[in-house]
Formats: C-alpha cells, sequence, structure tokens
C-alpha cells in the first residue's frame, strides 16, 4: 500500500545560509499515529513548516494521496484535508467556541451570502462535538474554558475544514496528566474513525504510549524511522541526542539543614487586580530543592515574581534566613545572594540585543572587581564571560555574540550560567528547562543538584511534571493560588496522585509549618 | 434661576431633544467609525483630522456642483482615501498605528487651512452663498402632530443616517461573516492568519469604515449642521468620539448611549450660552463637555475597579 503521505530527500536552506532540513524522508501511512521527535533545531518545525506550505523546500518532493503536491500556504493545505494544531492556541478570546470552529468558513446564508447561518453553524458544531466525543460547551466564550478543552476546540477546528491527516506540535506541553490521557483517548478514536495523525513532541514516555511509528530527526537529518512496539526510549533518546544520555538525574537523598526561605501567609494579585496566591506558606531548607507543581496559571508566576520583589505581597512575610524581604525593591534582593532564572528567557531573562558578555555581567556590573572608580573594565569582564561559557556549555561563535542569536537552549544557559555564577544562597528557579533540549536539560539539571549539594536552597517552578519528579526532594502543589498539597518525593508518589491535586480534585490538609 | 428656567423650558417645549439630536450625530457617526477600526485592532485616532478634510471637501464640493449629495460623496471619499493611506503606513510599512493616526490629524487641520487659502483665499472661515445643505426630512401628517412632529419630523437627513448607522453596525459586528472575521483579525491576528483569513486586507477595510464614518460626520458639520466651513470647526469632536469608543465596551449600543451623553453635554452648552443676560461666565458653560468627559472616565474607571474587587 503507497503511504499517504510521502516526503523524499527534502532539503531547505534558508537565505541567510541557514541549513534547516539536509535531505529528510518522512513517510506517514494511512491510519497510523506518527511521533516525529528531535531535539530543538533538529529541523521539525521547519519540515512541518513545508508539508504546509509555510515555506518551499529548496529541494525535495511531497506527495500526498499518491499525487504530488507543493502547497502555496496554510489554506492550500487544508483544502487538500490536512490540519494543524499549533503549540500555542489559535483562539480568537472573546468568540465563542464555535465561532472560533468555523471561523474563515462560515455557513452563510441571504443575499450575496452576506449574513451568518446561526442555525447551520450550531447544527454542525454539534454534531462534530457527538461524531468525534469532544465534549466542550459550544457557546462558552473561548477564553473562559480550561486549557484541555481549548486543544479539543483546536482539534475541532481542523475537523471541521475536513482534515483527515491532522498535526499535532507537542499537543501535552500544557496538559496534566488527566488531560493527557483524555487527549489520547480522543487520538485513538480519532484513528479508529479514519484519520491519521503527526505527532510532534519531545516527551518519549508519550512516543511510547500513543505512536505506532516514531522518526527521528537530528541536525536536519532523518535518522530512522522505527517501529514503537520494538523500540525503547533509550535506542530512540540515543539516536536523538547521538550518545547515551541518562534518564534518571543521578541525586543522593537531601541532607536539609537550617531553613533559608520561609514563605507566611503570603498573597498577591495578578495584573488584572485579582488574587493570584492567597495564603501561601511553605519553606525550603539549606541542601534541598522544593518543587512547585501546579497546572499553569495557578499563582506560579506571581509566587516567584513576590518572592524575587518583581510584584508586590498584599500581605503575609517572606523571610530570606533573618531577612524580611517583602516590599525590598528587587536590587535591594538581588544584592543577597539569591539567584533567579525566570521562566521567560526571551522577555526577563536576557536582553537579547546585548551581547552573551554584557548579558552575563547584567548581576554583576555593580561588583567592585569589575570596575575601576565608574568606568567598567572590559577585558576583565571578557574573561569572565569566556570562562563562565565554558563552565556552563554555552556554544557560539564568543562573547561578544548577540544573546538574540543564540538558540533555545544556548541562551537559558547563559541565564543559568548568571545566576549560578553568583554563588547564590537561595535559587529561585522557574522553568528552568522549558523549551530547551535533551542534552541541555540534563546539563541544567546537574548543576541545578550540583547546587544543592553545595548547601543552597532550591526553589523549583515547573509546568513540567518529571521534571519536578525527577528533581524535588519535596512537592508542593499550587491549585488556584493555595498551596494543596505538601508531600515529600518518595518513589511511590505517582504523577496521577500529584495530577489529582493539580486539578483541585484532592486537597491535602496542609499543616501550617 | 434664569438659567434654569430656560433650560427647563427648553426640556419642556422639546428644543433641547432637537438640539441634542443635532449635536450628538457626529459624534455617533465618528464613533462608530473608531469602533470598527478598533475591533479589528487598528484603532483609528486621526478621526478628528478626517472630519476636517471631509468637512472642507464636502462644502467646497457641494457649493462648485450645487449638490450636496456630490459633496457629501466627496467628503466621505476623501477621508476613505486618507484611510488607506493611513493603512499603507501603518499596515504595509509597520508604522505605529497611534502615530500614523496623529499625522492623520495634524494633516486635516494643516491641509484645510492651506488649501482654503489656496483655493479661496481665505484664512479663517469660507463661507459660500447659496451652497446647497444636507435636506431635513418633513414627514408628511406627522408633522403636524404636536409632540411627534417635533421629535420625529423636520431633522437632518444626516440624522437618520446616524442611527441607521448604530443598527448596521450591529448586524455587520454580529450577524455576518465578516464582523466575525474583523473580531478575530483585532485579537488573535495569528489564528485568524492561519485559517486563511486576508489579516491585512480586513484591517484595511476596518480602517476604510472608520474613514466613512467620519467622513460623514465631517460632511454633516459643514454641510448641515452649519453651512459653512470654519478652520478646525471640529473643536475636539474626533476626541471626544473617541472617548466614546474608549467608554463604549466595543459594541453599537454602548456607543450610542455614550454619544448621548456626550451630545447632552453639548446641547446644554449652546443652550446656556445663548441665554441672554446669563450669570454664568461663557467660559465655564464651554468647559461642561471636557467636564463630562472626565467625570464619564473617572466613573467608568471606578466601576471597573468595583467589578475586579468583587470578582475577587
Amino acid at each position: 500500500m503507497p503511504a499517504l503521505l510521502e516526503m523524499k530527500s527534502i532539503h531547505k536552506v534558508y537565505p541567510n545560509g541557514t541549513v534547516a532540513n539536509r535531505g529528510v524522508d518522512f513517510s506517514v501511512e494511512e491510519g497510523e499515529i506518527h511521533a516525529l521527535v528531535g531535539e530543538n533545531g533538529a529541523g521539525k518545525s521547519t519540515l512541518m513548516k513545508i508539508l504546509f506550505g509555510l515555506e518551499a523546500p529548496t529541494r525535495g518532493s511531497i506527495s500526498f494521496k499518491g499525487q504530488s503536491v507543493s502547497f502555496q500556504g496554510p489554506r492550500d493545505a487544508i483544502k487538500h484535508g490536512m490540519g494543524m494544531v499549533h503549540q500555542h492556541f489559535m483562539l480568537a478570546p472573546s468568540l465563542t467556541v464555535s465561532e472560533n470552529i468555523v471561523l474563515g468558513e462560515e455557513p452563510a446564508k441571504g443575499v450575496l451570502s452576506l449574513f451568518r447561518d446561526r442555525a447551520k453553524e450550531q447544527e454542525r458544531v454539534a454534531g462534530l462535538i457527538r461524531d468525534y466525543g469532544l465534549k466542550v460547551d459550544p457557546e462558552a466564550r473561548a477564553d473562559t474554558i480550561p486549557v484541555g478543552q481549548k486543544q479539543r476546540v483546536e482539534i475541532l477546528k481542523v475537523l471541521y475544514r475536513g482534515a483527515k491527516l491532522i498535526i499535532l506540535d507537542e499537543p501535552t506541553a500544557v496538559l496534566t496528566p488527566q488531560e493527557t490521557d483524555e487527549l489520547f483517548d480522543s487520538l485513538k478514536s480519532l484513528v479508529r474513525q479514519g484519520h491519521t495523525i503527526i505527532f510532534i513532541t519531545h516527551k518519549l514516555r508519550e512516543v511510547m504510549q500513543i505512536s505506532h511509528r516514531v522518526t527521528v530527526l537530528r541536525g536536519g537529518q532523518s535518522i530512522a524511522t522505527l517501529v514503537t512496539k520494538e523500540t525503547h526510549q533509550e535506542e530512540i533518546s540515543r539516536l536523538m541526542v547521538g550518545r547515551e544520555v541518562l534518564f534518571r538525574v543521578q541525586k543522593t537523598p537531601a541532607r536539609p539543614e537550617e531553613t533559608v526561605l520561609s514563605v507566611r501567609g503570603l498573597a498577591a494579585l495578578d495584573d488584572k487586580g485579582v488574587p493570584a496566591i492567597r495564603q501561601v506558606s511553605f519553606r525550603v531548607r539549606a541542601g534541598e530543592i522544593l518543587g512547585i507543581a501546579g497546572v499553569e496559571g495557578n499563582g506560579q508566576t506571581q509566587l516567584v515574581e513576590t518572592i524575587t520583589g518583581l510584584r508586590r505581597a498584599v500581605s503575609g512575610e517572606i523571610r530570606y534566613l533573618d531577612q524580611e524581604l517583602r516590599n525590598l525593591s528587587v536590587a535591594q534582593i538581588r544584592a543577597f545572594q539569591i539567584g533567579h532564572i525566570p521562566e521567560d528567557r526571551q522577555t526577563s531573562g536576557a536582553c537579547l540585543t546585548s551581547t552573551i558578555a554584557d548579558n552575563l555581567m547584567l548581576d554583576h556590573y555593580r561588583n567592585p572587581g569589575f570596575k575601576i572608580g565608574p568606568l567598567l573594565r572590559k577585558k576583565k569582564i571578557r574573561q569572565f564571560a569566556k570562562s563562565a561559557m565554558e563552565m556552563f556549555d554555552v556554544r557560539a561563535a564568543s562573547e561578544q555574540t548577540m544573546a538574540g542569536a543564540l538558540s533555545g537552549g544556548n541562551l537559558q544557559k547563559v541565564v543559568v550560567a548568571r545566576e549560578l555564577s553568583k554563588n547564590p544562597k537561595l535559587l529561585v528557579a522557574s522553568q528552568p528547562t522549558r523549551g530547551v533540549d535533551i542534552g541541555a536539560i540534563e546539563f541544567i539539571h546537574r548543576e541545578i543538584i550540583k547546587r544543592r549539594d553545595a548547601g543552597a536552597a532550591v526553589l523549583l517552578v515547573s509546568a513540567e511534571l518529571s521534571e519536578i519528579m525527577a528533581l524535588s526532594d519535596r512537592i508542593a502543589v499550587l491549585y488556584n493560588g493555595e498551596i494543596v498539597a505538601l508531600l515529600d518525593n518518595t518513589p511511590d508518589l505517582t504523577e496521577q496522585e500529584l495530577g489529582y491535586y493539580m486539578l483541585g480534585i484532592k486537597t491535602q490538609e496542609v499543616a501550617s509549618q | 434661576m434664569v438659567v434654569w428656567q430656560t433650560i427647563w423650558s427648553q426640556i419642556m417645549d422639546l428644543t433641547l431633544i432637537v438640539v441634542l439630536l443635532r449635536f450628538m450625530t457626529p459624534i455617533l457617526l465618528t464613533a462608530l467609525g473608531g469602533l470598527i477600526s478598533d475591533i479589528g485592532g487598528v484603532i483609528n485616532i486621526g478621526l478628528e483630522g478626517l472630519m476636517l478634510l471631509s468637512a472642507f471637501t464636502s462644502i467646497a464640493v457641494a457649493s462648485g456642483t450645487d449638490s450636496w449629495l456630490l459633496g457629501v460623496l466627496a467628503g466621505v471619499a476623501a477621508s476613505v482615501l486618507i484611510c488607506y493611506g493611513m493603512g499603507f503606513f501603518a499596515i504595509r510599512l509597520k508604522v505605529d498605528i497611534i502615530i500614523a493616526g496623529f499625522a492623520v490629524n495634524i494633516f486635516g487641520s494643516g491641509f484645510t487651512i492651506f488649501l482654503m487659502s489656496k483655493i479661496y483665499g481665505l484664512t479663517g472661515n469660507y463661507n459660500p452663498t447659496g451652497a446647497p445643505k444636507i435636506p431635513l426630512v418633513d414627514i408628511p401628517f406627522v408633522q403636524d402632530v404636536p409632540v411627534l412632529g417635533k421629535l420625529l419630523s423636520g431633522h437632518s437627513l444626516m440624522e437618520w443616517i446616524a442611527f441607521l448607522s448604530v443598527v448596521f453596525c450591529i448586524v455587520l459586528i454580529y450577524r455576518t461573516p465578516y464582523g466575525v472575521h474583523l473580531r478575530a483579525v483585532g485579537e488573535a491576528p495569528q489564528a485568524a492568519r492561519s485559517l486563511g483569513i486576508p489579516v491585512e486586507r480586513v484591517q484595511y477595510s476596518a480602517l476604510a469604515w472608520s474613514g466613512v464614518f467620519a467622513g460623514l460626520a465631517g460632511a454633516f458639520l459643514s454641510n448641515g449642521l452649519t453651512n459653512m466651513f470654519v478652520k478646525d470647526m471640529t473643536a475636539g469632536t474626533g476626541f471626544l468620539a473617541l472617548a466614546v469608543v474608549l467608554l463604549g465596551n466595543r459594541n453599537p449600543a454602548g456607543i450610542l448611549i455614550g454619544s448621548l451623553i456626550f451630545g447632552l453635554a453639548s446641547a446644554l452648552t449652546t443652550i446656556v450660552q445663548t441665554i441672554p443676560g446669563s450669570p454664568v461666565p461663557s467660559q465655564f458653560i464651554q468647559m461642561i463637555p471636557y467636564v463630562v468627559t472626565i467625570a464619564a472616565l473617572v466613573f467608568f474607571a471606578l466601576r471597573k475597579k468595583r467589578r475586579l474587587e468583587i470578582a475577587a
């Protein structure tokens, strides 16, 4: 049987000389779930952009349903029966679910089809929801429904347009374990109804769980296509990275000592003035990692901002050793041995239009060692930058390279290098490995544990449950701005268990410390 | 006391309402235009300049061709043309839409004065004799009914158009696919683009709509409300309309209510000003629309804050 989709020796060279794809072969059979894996920069997104008509390949051919095709744009691809569910949801917030689903192809009536046919719209959307079992309220405004349902709306959008081949770009990044399970059930049911799915991910566990076959990309080349049943995670990861990767982070039991950070009854508002965290209390001791788990948007961002002085607390106290931090300025807090890896390296972690050296210096320029009077000692700074880059394995042409030119993983290493080079007694790490590749994740995890073993207190906030479970000694779950559980990270603690707390289904009586 | 008596008597004999309708028309029309541009994510703050350009073009063409209709059409055309120019800079060349709007305001004021001086050799105002005005609509029979006659009959055609425009905008925004596209483009341009909606074209059209409505309002200023062009005759009407857009809660009905409030303030100003021997200094009276603007902004800010506190 010929494959449904066949991409042959795809090459893509961007005008600036970057080679994104160098001879990728990718073939998908009808009715399968095909996982596409690879590190950042391996060429996954370029390949999908080419498939979807957003980029033209430099060389190579695509055939779909046995016909040679070259799409001029998304609209063209959609017309041929392809659909893409983007990683970042593409919903208009004030429109209803139903309006979002039919957007761009509304049923119309009246003179010149000038008017919307609401009855037909309702009927067709209800029909889709029924046929595919993707439950969501069609009349709800898109900004009021939870993340899992937003994703269903995205899937309904492509189904409405008659997609047979559905591409999902890292669909589980924002989901809880329960929502992920529901998504997988939906995907299986889609396949049963004759759809084909391309599943882009870097979570190998999910590859094993859901896919029939898996194609691995590395350095712009397709390395292998494997039948999932006949392989295992270690093999896939070795193919992805090109070397053996340690899956379990090696770490010894924590030996916690004195309390470094103690937060009591902390409350803060979000940007709209709505309470984002309420009555949050916990402590972090020297030599331990406290992980904050939770579905994104449950107050993690505000908690970290309040502790690091970026947001005003409404009430409560934040103690660092014997020092009250609440309502001190960011500069005052930074003057202590407190490191902060912000959740978004693009906007708050680094200055993209400055050099790597300047970025590494951002927290040190007041340090007398780098100054003569009011002037900076450029040579000293360059030396410092060079050694930091070496220590933290930042791969760039030189320390004078613009930060904005770095890949996600390298830029994150710059941020980590800056925050760790001050030898923090307290490290607040927010999403420290978001969107970075496996190699860099492994490295950053090792560095964080190294700090813990050296006696630092670490507050780790992550939306990635596996990261929380791999690194933390204790885990606090934040739900709706409150800590609903505080657990020791023992081997018998499961993701399912945490998921119940994250969704607010279970609540533990948290003894105030 | 004279003041209150006069206002009361004007309320009783419905003059206040007639004046109110006249004054709210340019605000309402312009604000509807601003609304559409705002919904499309390209808020047009050049409304004031567009009104001036249309006002001048409209009376110049009307007196030249002896046709009010051609005058209005020319005014609207001039205004839409400038909007496409704005779109070229803001959408194509990615100039900040606010800056483009400012430019249009400055351009509108300066260019009309320039044209007046070049074409007619006048500096302050252009006051052609016998230029045809937008007609009044007298409704037969109804005009002879005591109260109803004054309420419904004898208004300028443009006042009717303004009210019909509210209905038109409601239908356009909520009942047509175009309206849904407009909202999607304003809120989530990436989403709209990914579904094949031509984002730029929709934004051009949103600006063009703001040009149409500001053009109608401008034509009404010079060809209906008065019968001349005075330099900077809009006197902030475009900015009042912009305030209405911001207060109007993003829907045409809200715009109508906002325009009513501002129209009322302007009407009161005029009535009090024309009272002979009024004890209130005229400067105070002229403050009314602006005081109302500030009061309305404060009111809405407080209401929003309270709503947030309730939510919390």
